[in-house]
């Protein structure tokens, strides 16, 4: 067991993630996120009436669990830059793929976690009930999910190679998720050439699918899951393909010794 | 003997604001196997950027660079198993981590085996002298710890070729006493480093050979000997020098103040180079007299630190 905790995803937590104690734990993991689905469901309620909260809780319960994965994800490395560590990192043998790879296993764990909390929460607070029948395919639908952001956020970490601080191209897109993968409001009310970008992002399948679930949409979920699982493998793929890229780029650029 | 680094050529190039900044300007030179090379320079003079084209994680605009006959622009996964490096300062710790767990972090990224790891880091942080503070995290540590540190994670692949960028900047006289011990046991041991320094006596004592480096480009290149002896054209002079008015002495066009220091007040010690090599020490007292009152002149052996303020005067 003590090997298993001394190992180098465990150590990775514990060197660069933004928190450890219990307390903060509570706060950022368990009270954070509900603020953020109360006041969704505020304005929600206020805007177009509560027989639409189950549907936008249900897109922002998705999005939040994403936002945490990708934004903790490439904290790790702005970390690395600050601490002057990405460097020796990178110049050691290990692959670099799989050094980004192993570190992304807290994040994707914090993810699941604060997917199935938001879940719980849903059901709690604003009575969205949890289709407990279909438990095991809420389970697939939320690891594949999960599976799909990370391989976005493994895309976006690779890009951190090559980039000293990517905060702001990162903000970006986490605004273009949330208005592009139907988290607040149904992706097919996009036009038609904007849906066509929701459909090659991760979450929108899968909110989708979770909706459907729920009884709040009538979809087909296999068929939105395997879209989603193929978006995702795309994602891993590129970022595969891109890793050695970035880091030659970062060595011609200096990137790589830059600090953030 | 073994050549370890072949250098021909090297330039790096940098764009900023659409300027180029030429950090490194065409450097040629080779180290052989188990030798202590320094390189010496004023800040910004490219030394660092060298290590990092060296140590695989800038590329060269220019030129070529091969280790152990590796190219550090194709073949950098081949190198990096064969070298390590330490740069200066306290950065590339990870402070929440105790020693132990940094150095099993990076037992796992040089693909140490599991079973292995625990004696190997054990008998490094002994090396190092930190088994006491194995377990104490390392926010906690003072700047020569983290140094010592840096040395042991270096250390973690066996490296044939080190690369150490200002070991012992900022530390304490012990602490860096310490830490000349270690790298001269890693000589002994039959590693190649590569160092840089401020301390001239520190190149002095480590150093087989020594390049100073300024403005991107080696002026000068060979052993402490050969370089004090490549100033036999100067010699220096130390005097102890009651004075009113010691700015004028700058002046002063036959010497070339290295160093000057007020001992108390309207006293100052100065340490000067002359060019002229037929000026006795008769005639210096009496260039000296014109500012002042000359209490006591020596002249003194040529020091490596004399003859690198000399080289880079000359340069300018």
């Amino acid at each position: 067991m003590t090997g298993r905790l001394n190992g180098f995803s465990y150590l990775s937590f514990k060197a660069l993630y933004s928190f450890h104690s219990v307390r903060l734990f509570f706060f950022f993991r368990l009270i954070d996120p509900m603020l953020h689905y109360v006041f969704i469901a505020a304005i929600a309620s206020a805007l177009v009436g509560s027989g639409y909260l189950s549907y936008i809780i249900i897109g922002n319960i998705a999005f939040y669990a994403a936002q945490i994965m990708i934004i903790n994800f490439i904290t790790m490395f702005r970390m690395e830059r600050r601490f002057g560590t990405l460097e020796l990192n990178i110049a050691a043998p290990m692959n670099t793929f799989v050094v980004i790879f192993r570190k992304s296993i807290v994040p994707l764990a914090d993810g699941l976690f604060v997917f199935l909390f938001g879940l719980l929460i849903g059901q709690l607070l604003f009575k969205v009930n949890i289709p407990w029948d279909e438990l095991g395919n809420l389970l697939l639908i939320v690891l594949v999910v999960t599976f799909s952001v990370l391989s976005l956020s493994l895309f976006f970490a690779c890009l951190s190679l090559l980039f000293s601080n990517i905060n702001l191209f990162l903000n970006l897109v986490l605004g273009g998720l949330q208005i592009l993968c139907g988290v607040h409001f149904s992706a097919h009310l996009l036009p038609a050439w904007i849906e066509s970008i929701s459909r090659i992002l991760p979450l929108t399948h899968g909110i989708e699918a979770l909706r459907t679930l729920y009884g709040l949409e009538a979809y087909n979920v296999q068929s939105l899951l395997m879209k989603e699982a193929l978006i995702g493998l795309g994602y891993l793929t590129v970022a595969i393909l891109i890793v050695k890229v970035m880091e030659y780029a970062a060595r011609r650029s200096g990137a790589l010794v830059k600090s953030a | 003997m073994e050549t370890v680094i072949k250098v021909e050529n090297l330039a790096r190039s940098f764009k900023t604001k659409g300027q180029v900044k030429q950090a490194v300007d065409g450097i040629s030179f080779e180290v052989k196997k188990g030798e202590v090379f320094g390189l010496l320079g004023p800040n910004g003079a490219g030394k660092t950027t060298t290590i990092k084209m060296l140590t695989t994680l800038l590329l060269p605009t220019e030129g070529r660079a091969e280790i152990f006959g590796y190219d550090v622009h194709l073949e950098s996964h081949e190198i990096r198993k064969l070298i390590n490096f330490v740069y200066g300062g306290e950065r590339g710790v990870y402070g929440r981590l105790t020693a132990t767990e940094y150095m099993n972090y990076f037992c796992t990224l040089y693909k140490i085996p599991r079973k292995e790891q625990r004696s190997m880091i054990a008998e490094l942080l002994e090396l190092v002298g930190l088994t006491e503070a194995a377990d104490k995290k390392i926010h906690t540590y003072s700047k020569g710890m983290i140094q010592r540190l840096h040395i042991s994670r270096c250390l973690i692949n066996s490296p044939k070729l080190l690369f150490l960028d200002e070991p012992t900047i900022g530390l304490d006289p012990v602490g860096a006493r310490m830490l000349r011990s270690l790298i001269q046991k890693l000589q002994k041991d039959g590693i190649t480093i590569i160092l840089t320094t401020h301390y001239m006596q520190e190149a002095d004592e480590l150093c087989d050979r020594i390049a100073f480096i300024k403005d991107g480009k080696i002026s000068l290149i060979g052993s402490a000997k050969e370089i004090k002896r490549s100033s036999g054209h100067t010699r220096m002079f130390e005097a102890i020098v009651q004075m009113e008015e010691i700015e004028k002495i700058e002046k002063e066009q036959t010497i070339s103040i290295h160093t000057m220091e007020e001992l108390k007040q309207l006293f100052y010690s100065i340490t000067f180079e002359v060019k002229m090599k037929e000026m006795d020490i008769h005639q210096i007292k009496q260039i000296l007299s014109k500012y002042g009152e000359v209490v006591h002149v020596i002249q003194k052996e040529m020091s490596l630190e004399d003859a690198y303020i000399s080289h880079m005067k000359e340069l300018g």
